[in-house]
């Protein structure tokens, strides 16, 4: 080769991987810090001359005595606390002849390949990272054995259909820990029989729903095929058998009507399959003493095996976390005597519920050329709906307000219409197996109210009512074994046939006991905030909207669910039920006590009106949809709209996004930015939120400052320097810890920062168990130590923003992320999220509950549009938001709690997105539920509607992935192109509008209060800065562009060199 | 001119093709849907235009000015780099959604078609990019006889 080729082929090479070096920066730089998360890495580092740290550090117990961290200890407190979810939350639906519990030493029999390979956390969503502790340890063994007992999880491509399945951690090579567990002996055949034909079955402790659903549990011919003596074993091991029913649950997909794999002898897949049924055959053959644990998020039907005298005990444990099979297994030896109480109403057959009539796939239709925004960066569906015309009777509300009139003899509640599982009439006792709220434990209580209930009222300065109602409940452990029960406190408001329409019970709080000891008796007061018990009424006000409360008799309730409490009620009615009228209290209310309107001021003084009329289909296309009526249960009872044409056009303008055109004339002369005072950032700690010092700060910002941080809402949050703030890697998943490892940490300054050296450096926080579990305790103490553990994990992995926990309202059983969220019930809901919140504050963590509101099921969530009434919007998923975010428990006359974060729906409210919604968000949440805070979207979602999304109240988007920003990242770097209104997002978008300046100002200021409020401030001094790290990728893309530009450089020069010279030559 | 086409001079012309190729699922990657949209369509078409008529400049330069010549190796180098700008672009807008594909949002069908659009363009242009790193250590025009 003559040496000018040589020179010149160096020359495009060196010019090609010179290229590639550059791409390798831009790509890695632009996405550092979530490199830094996966790798462990830190590629940057704040960094102060003070003395920092002195707002929140961890408590003592998982310090060391210099206050450095200690992994150890925290894991071992994190194992602790799983355990205590498990065992309070697990619910014991049945125990008959109290086979339950089973004392130390007995050998035991564990059926059910589930058995083997629990549900333990979601595929995605709420995963279960790392080791874990599995059924047959907790059951068998006294020690971890994290180094061999790695949690996994299966994902599965849409576009190829591939399934891979792989550890959620590559080894675990720290610490193993004790523990004391059932002692139980465990057939060690089975465990063998299961574990081979893993390899067939394939399961994950993290999986997630399925559409097309097939549970994988073997039949008895596979178990033979492995080894055909398996039964021999059972009588070694036969003083009980153990089988292992489980549903997973997790993000993107939903269980479907009809969705299971044809030909394993189910129709639902939330039914047992025939192999399942056969694994309870198999355990009766085995063992006189069978115990079935259902291991799920959703209501599996199982009215089968409680009607089953031959299964002797059922104990939901739901999806238990890394660790909560050690709170299963005290359950079942009798340590702990189980208290928990159904999430959930489980019916009889899920498809019976009226929710059902209206979920799955729906499409307009006529969508295609009407309904033509396009599906956004997440790639939505903007052309699908789903009709939620179910109204306000949603899970347990809709069975039980049809069993209270259907004893009542009214509404045509008897009818055949909506029957599933009764023969002829509808009849409760059939189409419901076991209630919302129910629970059993090893021992008895008595309940009894102490005194007169006491009620209370008082007017506010600011036009709102406070009007409470205190119960104090004597509770008296009656049995023989000491236990701890929830105290549930159920309403009923009074309802006129063809009235305002109510549900016959409804939760209205609760609390839990301490630990009695058999003849031992506490006096729990419960209170109840009366808001909770109103109704709204749309039509109030000659249409205008707001909350009743109407007069007449009230009657309030304690018992074992709410149809005990129902029951209980029901007697007090003098209908005729076998029930404790002595558990019931009638009340009369009327406006000599409270105005009947006095609801319709919310606690912040705000007048409650029709916010978000278009939530109802009625609104603009009139008459088109009949939403179920308790007044003719038969004749509302809902159909399937499954062929809904647009023809309005304000409707069809709502979902192509017509909601807000940026102006481009307005005199915005009077809007202060770049005013120069120096204040800073890290003068705002503990200043209050209407405190004049937040204009005098935001007022120093530019315009284009406020613009990218109301913008990038994170992971990654970007500075300014005006006011002295960084871009930091701030927020972060999940509901059931926080998803960075230890060793990963964004805050590696922090005195308790665990080195990358400690050998449990790789654990990783997203232990705990899900969501339902932890609502199913019914103890609020409980849901606020989760939230402060969690609040710690922040301190040492520098997070102090956390997307969770997840709080939207189970519409149905089949959603795929029920598992996520927490119950049926809103007030279930809203207290054990405002909890959560709180304790996470504790330690500086800012928790921000999703999805506001409305993800009603995973399929099509992105873009799927739910249509209902305002009033089963406010009184359902609305008021699960709404008690945790006023969170007046917490409220001092000095001091306002609320909540500090939030994360929208992808979902629209009827036609309108969530976050796009003014009603929603600014009416509602920060007027009257007087919000202040971080207010963020869900991932990419809504990038087109820029200006109507920064105008609504949400304060910022997730821009998961994006950071750099000013340099790599900017406003005008195409991530939002196509602007419905036809904008160009950039710097000087809104230079021209007055109302989105406001509304970034009003953005900014929330995000920085909740900053300012959260351990990020820990961080914060005059001098702080960011310094970029050596990490190892930085310095092989730096070192790769220098060598391969030089060598480029000297090819060029030899080649040019090398052509002079044969030319002298020539 | 053929008749003094070296395996060189066709692996450029290939080369200018993969171009041509990469620029057509450049664009139709950015037309599949708007929220995948280039904002830097046009620029990234010309980049790409530029790039192939790069190269054919460098399959005529050699047959007038001999191997090795600068105009060709202008030509060569020139149009790696464009056709790798491109590339780089196309990564660093695409890298958030593929990390969804292959993780949380898998379901995006609209992502998918992009990401095929995508890669194939890419695949074009780094193929091309290669061809024309070998062309360039040929000879790319026969010696006259």
């Amino acid at each position: 080769m003559k040496r000018t080729g040589l020179w010149r082929g160096l020359t495009s090479l060196m010019c090609f991987l010179l290229a590639l070096s550059i791409i390798a920066g831009n790509v890695l730089e632009a996405n550092a810090q979530t490199i830094d998360t996966y790798m462990g890495t830190q590629s940057e580092r704040m960094e102060s001359d003070g003395a920092l740290y002195d707002k929140f550090t961890p408590s003592a117990d998982v310090l060391n005595e210099d206050g450095t961290g200690n992994s150890h200890a925290l894991i071992q407190k994190a194992i602790d606390l799983n355990r205590r979810q498990a065992y309070e939350g697990s619910v014991l639906l049945k125990n008959e002849n109290n086979v339950l519990p089973l004392a130390s030493g007995a050998n035991v029999t564990l059926l059910g390949i589930r058995s083997h390979k629990p549900v333990l956390g979601s595929a995605f969503g709420v995963k279960v990272w790392g080791p874990v502790i599995n059924l047959e340890q907790a059951l068998r063994d006294n020690r971890t054995d994290f180094a061999h007992t790695m949690s996994d999880s299966a994902s599965t491509n849409w576009q190829t259909g591939e399934t891979t399945i792989a550890p959620t951690m590559d080894a675990w090579t720290g610490d193993e820990f004790d523990f004391d567990g059932a002692g139980y002996g465990v057939n060690p055949t089975m465990i063998d029989v299961y574990d081979k034909l893993l390899a067939t079955y394939h399961h994950e402790y993290n999986e997630g729903a399925e559409e097309v659903f097939d549970p994988r549990e073997p039949s008895l011919e596979d178990l033979a095929s492995v080894n055909e003596n398996y039964k021999d074993s059972f009588a070694q091991y036969g003083d009980a058998a153990i089988v292992v029913i489980s549903r997973a649950s997790g993000e993107s997909h939903d269980y479907l009507p009809g969705g299971v794999v044809a030909g394993l002898g189910f129709d639902e897949p939330l039914a047992l399959s025939q192999n399942e049924r056969d694994a309870i055959e198999l355990a009766k053959e085995c063992s006189d003493k069978v115990i079935v644990l259902i291991n799920s998020s959703a209501s599996v039907e199982i009215a089968d095996l409680k009607n089953d005298p031959d299964v002797d005990a059922i104990l939901w444990i739901g999806a238990p976390g890394a660790y909560g099979m050690l709170g299963v297994a005290d359950i079942l030896c009798g340590k702990v005597s189980p208290s928990g109480g159904l999430f959930d109403i489980f019916a009889a057959q899920n498809m019976s519920a009226p929710a059902m009539q209206n979920m799955g796939n729906f499409r307009y239709a006529n969508a295609d050329g009407t309904v033509v925004r396009g599906g956004g960066m997440f790639g939505g569906n903007t052309g699908m709906y789903i009709m939620e015309a179910e109204n306000i009777y949603v899970g347990y509300r809709y069975y039980e307000t049809r069993y209270y009139d259907c004893v009542a003899g009214q509404g045509n509640a008897a009818s055949e219409a909506g029957v599933y599982a009764s023969s002829g009439d509808w009849n409760y006792d059939d189409e419901v197996a076991y209630g919302f709220g129910y629970g059993l434990s090893y021992t008895t209580f008595s309940f009894d109210f102490e005194g007169e209930p006491e009620f209370k009222v008082a007017k506010n300065a600011n036009g709102s009512v406070d009007a409470t109602a205190t119960f104090n409940v004597k509770v008296t452990n009656t049995g023989d074994v000491a236990g701890k029960t929830s105290v549930q406190i159920y309403g009923q408001a009074p309802y006129t046939l063809g009235g305002l329409e109510k549900s016959a019970i409804q939760l209205i709080n609760y609390d839990k006991t301490q630990v009695l000891q058999p003849g031992e008796s506490e006096v729990v007061s419960v209170v109840c905030d009366l808001q909770y018990i109103a109704s709204y009424d749309v039509n109030l006000n000659n249409g205008e909207g707001g909350y009743v409360l109407d007069p007449g008799t009230y009657y309030f309730a304690v018992g074992n669910g709410a149809h005990a409490a129902l029951q209980n009620i029901m007697a007090k009615q003098g209908l005729p039920v076998e029930a404790n009228a002595e558990n019931a209290f009638e009340r009369e209310i009327d406006e000599s006590f409270i105005e009947r309107t006095a609801f319709s001021v919310s606690k912040t003084g705000e007048k409650i009106v029709n916010q978000i009329p278009y939530a109802d289909w009625n609104y603009y296309q009139p008459g088109e949809v009949t939403y179920l009526s308790r007044a003719d249960w038969a004749g509302t009872w809902p159909q399937t709209y499954d062929k809904l044409t647009l023809t309005n056009e304000q409707l069809i303008d709502n979902l192509n996004g017509k909601y807000y055109t940026i102006k481009t004339d307005d005199d915005t002369s009077s809007i202060i930015w770049e005013e120069g005072n120096g204040t800073m950032f890290y003068e705002m700690w503990g200043v209050d939120y209407d405190d004049p010092k937040w204009d005098e700060l935001i007022n120093n910002m530019t315009l284009e400052e406020a613009q990218y941080l109301a913008t990038y809402g994170g992971p990654s949050i970007p500075g300014a320097s005006t006011i002295g703030t960084v871009e930091t890697y701030m927020t972060e998943n999940a509901g059931n810890g926080v998803a960075v490892n230890l060793n990963a940490s964004k805050d590696t300054g922090a005195p308790w920062n665990i080195a990358t050296t400690d050998p449990n450096g790789n654990w990783h926080p997203e232990v705990f168990g899900n969501s339902p579990l932890t609502a199913s305790s019914f103890n609020p103490q409980l849901c606020y130590d989760l939230g402060a553990f969690v609040g710690e994990e922040s301190l040492f992995t520098g997070i102090p923003i956390l997307w969770g926990p997840g709080l939207n309202t189970h519409r149905h059983a089949y959603n795929g992320r029920n598992g996520e969220y927490y119950s049926e019930d809103p007030i279930l809901s809203g207290v054990t999220a405002m909890e959560f919140a709180v304790g996470a504050l504790q330690y500086g963590l800012i928790a921000a509950p999703k999805h506001y509101a409305f993800n009603d099921q995973e399929t099509n969530r992105s873009g799927v549009a739910p249509y209902m009434t305002e009033q089963r919007a406010r009184e359902v998923e609305l008021r699960a938001y709404q008690y945790a975010f006023e969170a007046t428990k917490y409220d001092t006359p000095e001091f306002d709690q609320g909540m500090r974060g939030l994360m929208i729906s992808f979902s629209k409210i009827g036609s309108v997105e969530c976050t796009a919604s003014v009603g929603m968000m600014t009416n509602i949440l920060a007027k009257e539920w007087g919000f202040r805070g971080y207010a963020v979207t869900d991932i990419y979602d809504d990038f087109d509607i820029y200006g109507a999304v920064l105008t609504s109240g949400t304060t910022c988007y997730d821009t998961r992935g994006m950071a750099g920003f000013y340099t790599n990242t900017t406003l005008d770097g195409g991530r939002f192109e196509g602007q419905v209104d036809g904008s160009t997002v950039n710097s000087a978008v809104f230079a021209g509008d007055a109302t989105a300046q406001n509304a970034i100002k009003a953005s900014v200021h929330k995000i920085l209060f909740a900053m300012s409020q959260s351990n990020l401030m820990n961080r914060y001094d005059p001098s702080t800065r960011v310094v970029k790290l050596p990490v190892p990728w930085r310095t092989a893309y730096q070192t790769a562009e220098y060598a391969f530009g030089a060598l480029m450089v000297c090819s060029a020069v030899l080649y040019l060199v090398a052509k002079l010279r044969k030319k002298e030559v020539k | 001119m053929l008749k003094k086409f070296t395996v060189g001079s066709w692996f450029t012309v290939i080369a200018a093709i993969a171009g041509v190729v990469g620029v057509i699922f450049m664009l139709k990657s950015s037309n599949i849907d708007t929220a995948y949209a280039y904002k830097t369509v046009n620029t990234l078409t010309l980049m790409g235009v530029c790039g192939v008529v790069l190269c054919l400049l460098a399959v005529w330069s050699p047959t007038r000015f001999g191997n090795h010549d600068i105009i060709s190796t202008f030509g060569s180098v020139g149009a790696i780099g464009l056709f790798m700008a491109v590339v780089g672009t196309m990564i660093s807008d695409r890298v958030l959604m593929i990390a969804g594909l292959f993780s949380y949002n898998s379901q995006n069908m609209v992502g998918w078609r992009v990401f095929y659009a995508t890669v194939t363009g890419i695949v074009a242009f780094v193929v091309g990019s290669l061809l024309l790193i070998l062309a360039s250590f040929m000879k790319n025009a026969k010696a006259a006889k």
